[in-house]
């Protein structure tokens, strides 16, 4: 049975009682700054610190435990002369002291270094009776933390810069020669800024194409459009391409743009060429499908729908899309289908090998937009498939249009593709396919139309719901516009906008790409 | 932030006692401390470790790596192997823990489910029924590892996706297989976003892959 126990049982619990904390900042040295040797031997009170603060009302309702389980297993041990000669020296009058040694205990871990870390020692130490603590000491015993008490508490603060496992002590010195050391471990996370890599991917492998992207057209002194794609972390640190692809076109003459974003699926071998096949192909069927015709065909629909929602001229104008985007998306998928199948043959020509190619390898995700200046104001429609984002930001009208309904799974991560034959992609029924995937909208102004693929919604946005809050969209604004200089209008818009893009969030490192109109 | 969340059911069954839940407790700290130096892991693997012997505990609840502090796993002298009862309490855990189907907060990834045992499940029934309530749960992968000869191979093909078969119960050989399952957790943590079932990094020598 060793003293502690009896302490303990005979203690006046609850009673607070200040005592000083000593750090070491080196192991088994003492140091300046405040710390003083501790003299155990003279019988003294603890040294009183001023505008100490109450302990936390939580620590001094708590029932004293009678028997702490890790009070059984400490012993008593003669301290080593050699390394507590500094502390002999400082009074003692006797030769030896008792060593009371506790069971290992683990502290919090430090969420990352680099970062402040605090921790309290009182809940370590309740088991002494606190009235006849004299000295606390404080130290690393490996690692090179410089510890500091947070003054008025008895907090113990530091800021770990190396990540890794350290052992630290805590040395509590009580009345009657005792020396209790609590042995303390402490895990230091690693910044995960520092552990990814930037590894090239190969740009003469198959389907090779460059890390990052990024353009810029002015279509007039009022209208540009920026757009920039990023490979995400995930894939830099192992060397693996980007999976997503952005394009588009203007047309000055019929003051017509065509913006497409496409996502390819991480989980799909060749999806950073379904990616590109999905936005080339697409841009090209759109513009195809363009005449002046066809839009003077289109006016006087839109403006009726415009003035009065009617079913008639939506259905009019849905038809007309339904031919337009649709089609293009369509034929993208049979592009993309038709790619497999020369790849498969390729392979067999290459390899001697029979390997099957389909659709699914080349997995994407698409975003297409047409938008169209008129007298009257601005057409705009969307065929959207998969997650990500495409919306009207018009902050001037306090006005959000989300244009689309985004795909999700039950669990994250989990969406629809262009390349895929299901139900949700491409029902039979084409009022179906209408209603799911395409999406119109005239307005008379917007700051800008902006399509992004997920790996910005994703951490940008958290949720689906968010994603029809204007609130949020002009957070994201504000904070593209503290880098991005979008009244220059001219490349260092979309060289700021990639910039933009390696912002920081945690367990969110897919490729970005965004697509703006403004 | 979404999460990869991801289960540890480990057998603590007397057999276990002695050498082999040694290795697996020093097995667990390499794979806690290299998950720590993989940034995607580190930002979103959440581990959770269940025994199993007479009964099924929740030793670790769902916790993310940067906090996670890993308890000493001990296991009885003697008694039986409560497969059923852990694979109940995994599935009552995952309700409860991972966040699925909203649009009001963020999902989590699909779990992943490791299975550790050294012998045969005592309760076969419950264990049946289990099995199909485990299918329900969507895992993006379930891995079972066959320890030592007495590990019944036959009846984690029920639940088991992958199943790898470890001849010896000692440090060296678990070792090697907590290491592959870092790599596999890894992996997971890389490939999110996957729809299809996980594809599992190539064991090393002394884990075999059972087909």
């Amino acid at each position: 049975m060793d003293e502690t126990k009896k302490d303990t049982s005979t203690s006046d619990t609850g009673q607070f009682t200040n005592f000083d904390i000593y750090i070491q900042q080196i192991p088994y040295e003492l140091e300046e700054d405040g710390i003083r040797p501790p003299s155990p031997s003279v019988t003294k009170t603890a040294p009183m610190i001023e505008n100490i603060s109450p302990p936390p009302a939580a620590n001094t309702e708590k029932p004293p435990d009678p028997t702490p389980c890790f009070l059984d297993e400490a012993k008593e041990i003669e301290i080593p002369k050699d390394e507590w000669s500094t502390f002999q020296e400082a009074g003692s009058a006797k030769d030896s002291w008792k060593v009371i040694d506790y069971p290992v205990n683990r502290l919090p871990n430090c969420k990352m270094a680099g970062t402040d870390y605090r921790v309290n020692i009182e809940e370590l130490i309740q088991t002494l009776q606190q009235n006849q603590i004299q000295h606390v000491t404080f130290r690393s015993k490996s690692g090179n933390i410089n510890w500091k008490r947070v003054d008025g508490t008895k907090d113990i603060c530091g800021q770990p810069m190396e990540p890794g496992d350290f052992d630290l002590e805590l040395c509590v010195d009580v009345q009657k020669c005792e020396r209790h050391v609590f042995p303390l471990k402490l895990t230091v996370n690693p910044d995960p800024k520092t552990l990814w890599k930037d590894i090239p991917s190969n740009p003469n492998g198959i389907y090779a194409k460059p890390d990052s992207e990024r353009a810029f057209f002015a279509c007039s002194e009022e209208l540009s459009i920026a757009a920039a794609s990023q490979r995400g972390r995930s894939h830099a640190q192992d060397g693996k391409p980007r999976d997503d692809d952005f394009a588009f076109k203007y047309d000055a003459t019929s003051q017509s743009a065509v913006l497409v974003v496409a996502d390819g699926a991480g989980s799909a071998k060749f999806s950073r060429k379904g990616s590109q096949i999905a936005v080339q192909t697409t841009l090209e069927e759109v513009i195809k499908a363009l005449s002046d015709e066809f839009w003077s065909s289109l006016v006087p629909p839109i403006q009726k729908w415009k003035n009065e929602h009617d079913t008639a001229s939506e259905k009019v104008i849905n038809t007309a899309m339904y031919r337009v985007l649709i089609h293009a998306a369509f034929e993208a998928k049979k592009c993309i289908e038709q790619e497999a199948r020369e790849h498969q043959a390729r392979y067999m020509a290459d390899y001697k090998k029979d390997e099957k190619f389909s659709g699914r390898d080349y997995a994407t995700t698409l975003i297409l937009s047409l938008v169209k200046k008129f007298d009257f104001g601005w057409f705009i429609a969307s065929y959207w498939v998969g997650d990500g984002a495409v919306a009207i930001y018009r902050p001037a009208d306090n006005e959000l249009i989300l244009h689309g309904i985004p795909d999700s799974g039950e669990y994250g991560g989990q969406t629809r593709f262009l390349t895929e034959n299901s139900d949700s992609v491409w029902p039979n029924d084409a009022h179906a396919l209408i209603q799911r995937r395409i999406r119109f909208d005239v307005v008379d102004a917007f700051k800008a139309i902006i399509l992004m693929t997920d790996g910005i919604s994703d951490p940008r946005f958290e949720t689906e719901k968010n994603l029809e809050h204007l609130g949020e969209w002009n957070e994201l604004w504000a904070d593209m516009e503290k880098v991005v200089p979008f009244t220059q209008r001219n490349e260092a818009v979309s060289d700021a906008l990639l910039a933009w893009m390696n912002f920081w969030a945690p367990g969110s490192h897919d490729d970005r790409t965004m697509v703006i109109l403004y | 932030m979404r999460r990869l969340p991801v289960y540890l059911l480990i057998d603590t069954s007397g057999s276990m006692k002695g050498e082999p839940i040694e290795a697996v407790n020093a097995g667990l700290q390499s794979l806690v401390a290299s998950l720590r130096r993989d940034p995607q892991a580190l930002e979103t693997a959440h581990i959770s470790i269940i025994t199993f012997d007479r009964e099924a505990r929740v030793i670790l609840p769902l916790t993310p790596i940067e906090e996670l502090q890993l308890p000493v796993i001990e296991t009885p002298e003697s008694g039986p192997t409560m497969t059923g009862a852990a694979l109940e309490l995994v599935c009552q855990r995952i309700d409860m823990e991972v966040r699925i189907q909203s649009t009001d907060i963020k999902r989590d990834w699909k779990p992943l489910l490791f299975i550790m045992t050294d012998g045969a499940p005592n309760d076969v029934q419950k264990y049946k029924e289990m099995v199909v309530e485990c299918k329900k749960r969507n895992f993006a992968s379930i891995t079972a590892c066959a320890a030592g000869s007495s590990a019944k191979i036959e009846m984690l093909r029920d639940v088991a996706d992958n199943i790898v078969a470890l001849d010896t119960c000692d440090s060296a050989t678990f070792s090697q297989f907590f290491t592959w399952v870092s790599a596999s957790i890894s992996s997971g943590a890389q490939s999110v976003g996957v729809v299809s079932k996980l594809i599992l990094p190539p064991p090393p020598d002394a884990v075999m892959l059972v087909d």
